[in-house]
């Protein structure tokens, strides 16, 4: 966003200043080489320039597959990553989001045994990249996230064997409440609009199950929770016969004296009372006031945290697209009347927070905040060897390093092995990645110690030449992977890289080396769980996935 | 017509209630909307004027807040004349601000669309800061009491930037209330343009009194620009103000955007 008070402090002299900054702001190329063009250069000038743009700046293509109760679509995105900073400060940041192409909204398939119908599913990704002509060779990461009613057990167990392996570099993260919130928030622009604006934003995203509330101030995510409030939790025929009931929503007609029987009609009041205690437990979570009964039986997390009061609103979700009159259809769902109670409630003011409209992301905003979310790009790196890229998979162990006392080989290799247990890993078996954490400053850590003890305690892994993969916190990254490799004298291949934030019991993919810039893109795949999908069930059926598609 | 009802109006708050507007119900405001095109003449006139006297070049990049924005006319022009404007609309109403949507669609994202009621400071949290202008047009009499008036000046004081001037073309009454038949005398005459029934509003003040307002809010220059018997353009710049290079100025260099 622009804010001139003067053209003279926006403005560039005759020669171009590579990546600079203005009046102490933050450091910054401009969006593409090509705005220089103009400018007189030889052409060795302008092959230098060229190099020096590609070295900094990255540019990934993603794709965001959000498949939930109610619609699904998929989205091909660019992202331009930055490198600032110099030296061993180097750090990504994203600069920029491209929509490539996105599909229409698809009401999600469902069999008549009420199961996802994953062939249907198939068809929509094979058509979406008929449309934009990509194959996966195209594609740099991918993320497909299930919420709400794909979450249920048999039905990720389809989907991951449909659709995570259709393609060799897609994820399938299953979202939990807390990060469907968070992707909400990125997706729809209200992370990128509070750190613009310095506002404390609330992002209230209704989908077809739940309704997930994120609090964001200057551009970070400080709280999130979700309330089993959704449209879709409630379907009718054309002639308002009951098809579907949900638990939450029969819970609160019930609240209401209102007994709701699959194959009855809903009564037009009794649909109107439904929508507007639900609008009232929205409003209630919005003002902050203490939970009534009905939203005490509702919330799906710890209530909301609001240490800090937002000052205005976004929507996002499927509901937002009739709260701001860009969808009219009636899908026999109660997003209709649900969003018309809103609107009642923003325009009589139920709800008094200001709101801000978004720019036509509200349903597609999880899908645009998975692939956003899901990617990072790892920098500083130790590379043993380039052909040990890509990797796909690769289980995320965090060892908890004691930094209060002096590290022991013993104590590394401890952590190391309580990590394998608690991810329930046998090492040696696949690659693996230790996410190494040390909150102090790097001259505090010994770095032969955390060498040997990485030695000590993966064995087999070692022994059988099996890839390692090391993320740092701290600039370590080139010299512990060097020491690894020729110190210790692993004989496997070794990857060392910072600037990657990944947690217990992810899984990475990393991809080949980007030259010139020389990072390495990783894809994120978070399994955080809900609805009665454990990390563990999901962890297995993704294995059999692999196996299957190994097998074929 | 009811004082009350005038479809050149449309409110900046809530206040309206008691004469049944419902401004979330899309029927009354396309209705509204209906009846308000039978003043399209006038009101263009109005907002040529506020276009006229924003001082950029066309190549210039902006900001711009509209308060109280309706269905998006002014914007339309201010957009279509200024490439490098970016506009943030507020209003009360969904349906007025679904109407703005629909009228700027081909602006795409140099316009932001914010939902809030100016009848307390609250809306001043969901819009940025540092505008270059804030712009209103016959709405701000809607207010529920002067004070409030006095109030949204403050609030719009603190939203921008350096050089930010605040634009309010709005009803107004005479300072001598024994003057006020005077404009429906005059509106008789159809030659002369003049926009009679200037009718009661809890917030329609002599211009003295928005004077008084902006300038205790901050701003260091408040002037009138431009005055008829009903309506006024109130200008007002926090610090100092500036005029553009003239357009066949050029720059060594080139503009951009941060």
């Amino acid at each position: 966003m622009t804010n001139p008070t003067s053209d003279e402090q926006h403005s560039h002299g005759a020669a171009f200043v590579g990546l600079h900054s203005h009046d102490g702001g933050a450091p910054h190329w401009h969006d593409e080489f090509g705005e220089h063009l103009a400018e007189d250069l030889t052409e060795e000038e302008f092959a230098a320039r060229q190099l020096d743009w590609r070295m900094h700046n990255v540019q990934l293509v993603t794709v965001g597959i959000d498949i939930g109760s109610a619609t699904s679509h998929l989205m091909f995105s660019k992202i331009l990553l930055q490198l600032v900073g110099e030296d061993r400060d180097v750090h990504s940041v994203v600069v920029g989001r491209e929509i490539l192409w996105q599909s229409p909204i698809m009401m999600t398939p469902y069999l008549e045994d009420g199961s996802i119908d994953a062939g249907a599913l198939r068809e929509l990704v094979a058509l979406s990249y008929l449309a934009v002509d990509a194959t996966d060779l195209d594609i740099d990461s991918g993320a497909i996230i299930l919420t709400g009613e794909a979450l249920k057990r048999e039905n990720a167990r389809t989907l991951v064997e449909v659709l995570a392996t259709q393609t060799g570099k897609f994820v399938c993260a299953t979202a939990g409440h807390h990060l469907e919130a968070v992707l909400a928030a990125n997706g729809s622009g209200t992370v990128a609009r509070s750190r613009r604006d310095e506002r404390t934003l609330l992002n209230v995203d209704i989908g077809g199950g739940t309704t997930k509330f994120a609090i964001v101030r200057d551009g970070e995510i400080l709280a999130t929770a979700a309330v089993a409030v959704g449209a879709r939790q409630l379907v009718k025929d054309e002639s308002r016969r009951l098809l579907r009931i949900d638990e939450p929503v029969r819970q609160t007609a019930a609240s209401l004296g209102i007994d709701l029987r699959l194959g009855e009609v809903l009564a037009d009041k009794d649909e109107a009372s439904i929508v507007s205690a639900w609008t009232k437990v929205l409003a209630g979570i919005v003002a902050g006031r203490a939970p009534d009964a009905l939203t005490r039986s509702l919330m799906l997390t710890d209530p909301l945290v609001r240490d800090v009061a937002p000052q205005a609103l976004t929507f996002s979700g499927g509901v937002s697209e009739y709260i701001y009159s860009r969808e009219s259809r009636d899908l026999g769902d109660l997003g209709l009347p649900l969003a018309a109670a809103i609107r009642r409630a923003l325009g009589n003011g139920q709800i008094t927070l200001p709101s801000i409209i978004d720019p036509n992301l509200g349903i597609r905003a999880t899908a645009v905040g998975a692939s956003l979310f899901t990617v990072q790009v790892g920098i500083n790196l130790f590379i043993s060897d380039e052909a040990m890229l890509p990797l796909a998979n690769v289980p995320v162990l965090v060892p908890r390093l004691d930094a209060s006392h002096s590290l022991s080989i013993e104590a590394v290799s401890d952590a190391i092995r309580d990590a394998l247990v608690r991810s329930d890993l046998e090492e040696g078996e696949q690659p693996v990645a230790l996410a190494l954490f040390w909150p102090e400053d790097e001259e505090s850590l010994d770095l032969a110690t955390l060498a040997r003890g990485i030695q000590a305690a993966l064995p087999r892994t070692i022994d059988e030449a099996v890839p390692l993969v090391l993320t740092t916190n701290l600039p370590i990254s080139r010299e512990l992977g060097s020491m690894l490799k020729h110190d210790v004298g692993i004989p496997g291949d070794v990857l060392a890289v910072e600037g990657v934030s990944a947690a217990e019991f992810d899984f990475l993919d990393v991809a080949p080396i980007v030259h010139p810039s020389e990072v390495v893109p990783i894809t994120i795949k978070s399994l955080l769980f809900a609805g009665g999908l454990d990390r563990r069930s999901v962890k297995l059926a993704l294995q059999d996935a692999l196996q299957a598609q190994r097998a074929r | 017509m009811s004082p009350h009802d005038h479809p050149n109006d449309h409110p900046a708050d809530r206040s309206d209630d008691q004469h049944n507007h419902d401004w979330t119900d899309e029927a009354f405001v396309a209705d509204w909307l209906a009846r308000r095109d039978g003043h399209a003449e006038r009101r263009h006139r109005q907002f040529a004027i506020v276009r006229a006297v924003i001082a950029k070049r066309p190549d210039q990049e902006f900001r711009y807040l509209n308060l109280a924005a309706g269905p998006g006319e002014l914007d339309e022009m201010l957009l279509e004349r200024f490439p490098g404007a970016v506009a943030t609309l507020v209003d009360v109403s969904l349906p007025l601000l679904g109407a703005a949507r629909q009228r700027l669609e081909r602006f795409d994202h140099r316009v932001e669309y914010v939902h809030a009621s100016l009848a307390t400071q609250d809306w001043a949290g969901g819009v940025g800061s540092g505008f270059d202008f804030a712009i209103s047009t016959n709405s701000l009499h809607h207010l529920a009491a002067p004070e409030r008036v006095g109030a949204l000046y403050r609030e719009t004081f603190a939203l921008l930037g350096h050089g930010g001037i605040l634009l309010n073309l709005d009803r107004v009454r005479p300072e001598d209330a024994m003057l006020a038949p005077l404009a429906e005398w005059a509106s008789r005459d159809p030659d002369a343009g003049l926009e009679g029934a200037s009718g009661s509003f809890p917030a329609m003040l002599p211009v003295s009194q928005h004077l008084t307002f902006l300038r205790k809010a901050g701003f260091d220059d408040a002037e009138v620009l431009w005055k008829d018997l009903s309506h006024a353009l109130l200008f007002a710049v926090r610090d100092h103000f500036h005029m553009p290079e003239a357009a066949h100025s050029t720059n060594a260099g080139h503009s951009h955007a941060h």
